[in-house]
C-alpha cells in the first residue's frame, strides 16, 4: 500500500464511521482485533471498539468530527481532529448536562495490507470534562 | 529545509531544550511568533519567549524531566511526535509543593514549520489527567471511555 492509499483509507474510515456512523462497516477498515495502544496494548475486539464509538454517539448525539490535517509517512497515518458536541447522554459516568464542548483529538494509525491494525489515540478528555462542568 | 531536517529539529527541541534545559536553542528552532495550542493544562501560549519561561518553570519543578520520542510521522510542513515524558517532581509546580515522586505522561504533538524551516505552530496533546491526579489537583478517578 502506498502512503496515498493509506491516507485515503483513513479519510474513508473517518467519513463512514465518524461522520456517517455506519458502525457495521468498521470491519472494512480495521483488523479484528485491533491493537489498541491505549488499552495497554492488548488486542481489542472490534466489538469493543464499536461500543466505544457508540458511547460517544449516544453521549453527544450531535457530535461533529472535523479533520484538521492528515499526515502520513511509511505505514503510519496521523489524523488530527476537532470534536464538537452537546452532552445529551451519559458520558464517563456523568449524567447529561446539556452543555456543549469543542476539543481536539488525534489518532495515529498503522496500516498493514489495507487495514488499520494498530492505533494510538488521544482525546482531550480533560477539556471535554471542564467544558461540560463535570467535576469528578 | 525539508522533511528530514524538520524531524531533526523536533528531535533537537526535545533533546536540547526539554532534556538539557538549554532554552537558547529555541531561537534556532522556533520563530518568535510561535503559537502553542494545548489542552486543559496549558491551553494557549503565544510567542517563543513565553515557551522559554514555560520550559524553565517545568525544569525547576522537574530538574531531570526529559522526553523519549517513541515515534515520528512527517509529511510536508508537519511533524507529528508520539512521546513519553518523565521527571521527578522536586520543585513547586503550578502552585503545588514538590512530591518527590516520578511523574510521567504520554503525548502526541504536532509541529508545523514555516517556509524558512522554523517551527511556527504546535498542537500539544498530552494525557494530563494522570499527572493532575498525581499532583492532587483533580480527584482520583478511573479513566476510560475516551
Amino acid at each position: 500500500m502506498s502512503v496515498d492509499a493509506n491516507k485515503m483509507l483513513v479519510s474513508e474510515f473517518h467519513q463512514v464511521v465518524m461522520v456517517e456512523r455506519r458502525l457495521d462497516e468498521v470491519a472494512q477498515f480495521m483488523r479484528d482485533p485491533l491493537l489498541d495502544r491505549d488499552s495497554k496494548g492488548v488486542p481489542e475486539p472490534l466489538d469493543r471498539v464499536k461500543r466505544s464509538f457508540a458511547m460517544y454517539f449516544s453521549a453527544f448525539p450531535d457530535l461533529q468530527s472535523k479533520v484538521e490535517d492528515i499526515t502520513a509517512e511509511a505505514d503510519k497515518v496521523v489524523c488530527r481532529l476537532t470534536l464538537t458536541g452537546t452532552h445529551q447522554g451519559e458520558f464517563m459516568g456523568a449524567a447529561p448536562t446539556g452543555k456543549s464542548f469543542s476539543a481536539s483529538a488525534i489518532h495515529i494509525f498503522r496500516i498493514v495490507d489495507g487495514k488499520i491494525t494498530e492505533r494510538w489515540e488521544w482525546v482531550d478528555r480533560m477539556g471535554i470534562r471542564n467544558q461540560l462542568g463535570i467535576q469528578n | 529545509m525539508g522533511i528530514e531536517l524538520n524531524k531533526q529539529n523536533v528531535q533537537r527541541f526535545y533533546d536540547e531544550v526539554i532534556g538539557m534545559g538549554d532554552v537558547s536553542v529555541i531561537d534556532d528552532l522556533m520563530c518568535s511568533e510561535f503559537v502553542h495550542h494545548g489542552d486543559a493544562l496549558f491551553p494557549y501560549i503565544g510567542g517563543s519567549e513565553a515557551i522559554k519561561q514555560g520550559v524553565k518553570g517545568v525544569k525547576t519543578a522537574y530538574p531531570d524531566g526529559h522526553t523519549v520520542i517513541e515515534d515520528m510521522v512527517a509529511e510536508g510542513d508537519i511533524v507529528v511526535v508520539r512521546l513519553t515524558w518523565r521527571g521527578t517532581h522536586l520543585g513547586p509546580f503550578m502552585g503545588k509543593e514538590p512530591t518527590g515522586k516520578v511523574h510521567k505522561w504520554a503525548g502526541l504533538s504536532t509541529y508545523r514549520f514555516n517556509n524558512e524551516g522554523k517551527i511556527i505552530e504546535r498542537w500539544a496533546n498530552q494525557d494530563v489527567m494522570p499527572q493532575l491526579m498525581a499532583l492532587g489537583m483533580i480527584p482520583e478517578m478511573k479513566l476510560g471511555g475516551g
